[in-house]
């Protein structure tokens, strides 16, 4: 069902309201591609929003917004998703991510912080300097993995861009 | 059907995706409110990349990223001058904090400076704090 742009706003704040309890909604956004008329208006194109309520007929609804139209339907759209996200969204847990910057920041001392082997080699000690030197190459080892890791990532991004 | 984990390479990802086929790339936004899961989801169905959130600190990135697709989708070439909002958004809570950090360094160099405005906000910040 296509309606106008405030119509379909409408509608999506009721969607939203039936589905707090249960049920997800979709809201998928894309190009309209008319095939008839090859040029349109120096080339822009108007966009498909269609909202539905996990597959119930009756709740799908869409509208299509010009592209004159779309700063003032963003601007709409954006205050009611913001609306109906943020009461059930987590907020932010500053506590949380304190910790874990923490935790990292200790993890990157400990790969990065030179490991100096010292003590004596034979006789009294010599346990201690064997445990420094297995220290090094575990951190050379970790060194080597983190690395690979990045490498990796790169690759990825690559692959995908 | 990839999860990226960073918003960033979202980003980055997802716009670029779009610009490979802008006429059979579509963006959908699945929201479950029972569980506060927020998916987003584009596709060209061929390669397909998610990112998932239970946190409100991406709405106003999601927020950005929603316009700059739909103006993509509409092939609008004010797209160009988008990048730039996206940033701050971004940006917008980290800065504060530098700004108090910087301020009271200000304060200790030069205390006449007017920089005496910014450092004020921090004591009472701290005030704030002792009280709790």
């Amino acid at each position: 069902m296509v309606v106008d742009n405030d119509v379909f706003l409408k509608h999506l704040s009721e969607l939203f309201e039936a589905s707090k309890e249960h049920g997800s909604i979709w809201l998928t956004h894309k190009r309209t591609v008319t095939h008839d008329t090859t040029t349109n208006d120096n080339g822009e194109y108007p966009l498909l929003l269609r909202a539905n309520h996990g597959g119930a007929k009756e709740s799908k609804i869409s509208t299509i917004i010009s592209p004159a139209a779309l700063p003032a339907f963003h601007a709409h759209y954006a205050a009611l998703l913001k609306t109906h996200l943020t009461p059930l969204l987590r907020k932010r847990d500053k506590k949380r991510e304190k910790i874990k910057s923490e935790l990292a920041a200790k993890r990157k001392k400990r790969m990065t912080e030179p490991i100096v082997v010292e003590g004596p080699k034979r006789g009294n000690g010599r346990r201690k300097r064997q445990r420094l030197v297995k220290a090094v190459k575990k951190q050379e080892a970790s060194q080597r993995a983190a690395a690979a890791r990045a490498e990796e990532e790169e690759k990825r991004k690559r692959e995908r861009v | 059907m990839v999860y990226l984990h960073s918003w960033q390479e979202y980003q980055d990802a997802a716009e670029a995706l779009y610009e490979k086929s802008p006429n059979d790339t579509r963006y959908c936004v699945k929201w479950k409110a029972s569980e506060g899961k927020l998916v987003l989801k584009i596709t060209d169905n061929t390669t397909c990349i998610k990112f998932k959130t239970y946190s409100s600190i991406f709405l106003n990135r999601f927020e950005a990223l929603n316009l700059s697709l739909m103006q993509k989708m509409q092939n609008q070439q004010r797209k160009v001058q988008e990048p730039p909002p996206p940033p701050p958004v971004a940006a917008a809570s980290p800065l504060p904090e530098a700004l108090g950090r910087a301020s009271p360094m200000q304060g200790v160099i030069s205390s006449v400076t007017p920089s005496a405005g910014p450092s004020a906000g921090g004591v009472k910040k701290k005030k704030q704090k002792k009280k709790k």
